[in-house]
């Protein structure tokens, strides 16, 4: 259909947060006195300091594929995946996402814990623009993959963390979405649920669907990944394909499986 | 089939009302309005009782106060024989909606930030869907209405049939002002309070629990920038048959409900595409 068509294409983007140090009126304060008397406007500096997120971030990737996005915590993984799912505005730039995009970039959060695990699906699938008859005719995958059989009907609050994430995670991969946006999602999981998830996953693609992952598990997203791209203070550092941008990533960060190592001695 | 482009461009900029957008996600809308719908009562004992016990107390309240401040006559020739408390929980029905929306709606934001965080949808759906909320209590007040007139011996008026109408400035007032408290509450924390406290001046200053043409004239126009003075006003007369609200006045009202609306998508209109960036 359209298997060598781009799926995700970034131009420019560009974002920065504006950081009000934890006084929300600080901005309202310096305009009010600038009004009231314009000399004071040089005075005070414009609401706190500016914060780039992601600067100038281009690149495309073909549909069906897994995509992997790597780089330290404060890099701006979430935020690109944030634009990719149109949650948030670039300040400058382009983004485009071809076909329908499922994301669930903060897993289980969505979830009303009152509901029975039933309740929980549709509405996940509705929240995720899923058309009812594909939620019905999904269902029964849905239950299978979350391993929730026996407690369909039992309200989610009763379920455990890593059963929650496991539910949601089972609609967000059943639901026929274009592109499948996942921030994180696997790092709660067990090693049998995650075996299924990057199966699903690796078959999703074949499909000709798009998945796009954060992770910081270099083995895992060395293993699943396509393609892959590096981001580091916002900047994009690597892009290409997925083995080779991970052995040079592991060059440029020392420590194993990515933990928390900072870039100041990289440059 | 050839599939949409979903595109997220700085220098794209949306239309005032995506109306058609809207209508696709109507599926979001009706599932975010069950679920207002569900948690307002979820855990109470009266449930949906409480969207008729609330003006019936406030009703008793005005009911006993009130009639002791004028002469009977006086209040009667104002209220066209209508028994007062009637005309009171009449002017409390559309009133009581009005203030729930924006209740509702000021915390819609700040109280979604996984949803706001997690999926695209039209921001909109949020404050839309704490109106549509609250509409649905307006329905249950209005049973309980009737009801009360059933027992009052009022028979209802033909002019019923107009009284949808009168609930057009009633959602265009209360979503707009929905949409500006919303978007502040994101940033000033200060906003909820701020709202309450207009809410409570609120009610003393729509013409609930007081008939307009008892004001002096210059006070009346006052009274008339008021949004929901036509509505109140447009709801006893449809419901009651008491005296039509001068077409000035409910044209000065509907007025300023339409700005209040426009006033509202306005400033939705930019503030919303990066509501995620603040909650």
């Amino acid at each position: 259909m359209f298997e060598r068509q781009i799926a995700i294409r970034c131009r420019n983007v560009s974002k920065c947060f504006r950081r009000d140090d934890g006084d929300p009126y600080q901005g309202l304060r310096s305009k009010l006195s600038g009004l009231v008397n314009p000399w004071a406007r040089n005075r005070e500096p414009s609401a706190g300091s500016i914060v780039w997120a992601l600067r100038d971030i281009s690149f495309a990737i073909p549909a069906g594929g897994v995509f992997g996005v790597l780089g330290a915590n404060g890099s701006g993984k979430s935020v690109l995946l944030r634009i990719l799912a149109r949650v948030t505005k670039p300040v400058s730039g382009r983004a485009e996402v071809l076909g329908s995009v499922g994301s669930i970039l903060d897993l289980g959060g969505m979830l009303l814990p009152e509901l029975t695990g039933k309740e929980t699906i549709y509405q996940l699938g509705t929240i995720l623009r899923c058309p009812r008859e594909t939620i019905v005719r999904r269902f029964d995958d849905i239950v299978e993959f979350a391993g929730i059989g026996p407690h369909l009907h039992s309200i989610v609050r009763g379920y455990s963390a890593g059963t929650q994430v496991r539910l949601a995670f089972a609609v967000m991969v059943y639901l026929d979405a274009d592109v499948v946006l996942l921030d994180e999602a696997l790092s709660v999981a067990d090693q049998d649920f995650r075996r299924r998830c990057l199966e699903r996953i690796r078959e999703m693609a074949a499909q000709g669907r798009t998945i796009v992952l954060v992770s910081h598990e270099l083995e895992m997203m060395a293993e699943v990944c396509d393609q892959a791209l590096v981001l580091d203070k916002g900047e994009l550092k690597m892009f290409g394909e997925a083995q080779s941008v991970i052995s040079e990533y592991r060059r440029w960060v020392p420590a194993p499986l990515g933990t928390t190592m900072r870039t100041g001695n990289l440059k | 089939m050839n599939p949409a482009v979903a595109v997220n461009d700085a220098g794209v900029e949306a239309p005032l009302l995506e109306w058609r957008e809207l209508r696709d996600y109507r599926d979001l809308l009706a599932l975010l309005v069950w679920r207002e719908m569900y948690l307002r009562y979820r855990h109470t004992l009266i449930g949906v009782g409480w969207s008729f016990l609330n003006p019936l107390m406030t009703m008793a309240v005005f009911g006993l106060i009130v009639p002791n401040l004028v002469s009977r006559q006086q209040l009667a020739e104002y209220t066209r024989g209508v028994p007062y408390p009637l005309y009171v929980f009449c002017g409390l029905v559309p009133w009581n909606c009005f203030a729930h929306a924006l209740t509702r709606a000021t915390t819609c934001l700040v109280d979604q930030k996984a949803l706001l965080k997690n999926v695209y949808f039209p921001r909109l759906a949020l404050p839309l869907s704490k109106v549509i909320a609250a509409c649905a209590d307006l329905l249950i007040a209005f049973a309980a209405l009737l009801a009360l007139m059933f027992f009052a011996r009022t028979a209802p008026s033909l002019n019923l049939v107009f009284l949808p109408l009168f609930l057009l400035p009633l959602l265009a007032a209360a979503t707009g002002a929905g949409l500006i408290l919303s978007v502040l509450q994101l940033r000033y924390r200060d906003v909820f309070f701020l709202m309450q406290f207009f809410m409570q001046m609120g009610l003393l200053v729509t013409p609930v629990w007081f008939p307009l043409e008892a004001l002096p004239p210059a006070l009346r126009w006052l009274v008339a920038c008021n949004p929901m003075t036509g509505v109140v006003q447009g709801f006893r007369w449809a419901a009651l048959k008491a005296p039509a609200p001068s077409v000035s006045v409910l044209a000065v009202s509907s007025a300023a409900a339409a700005v209040l609306l426009l006033a509202g998508l306005l400033f939705f209109r930019k503030r919303q595409e990066t509501i995620a960036d603040y909650v």
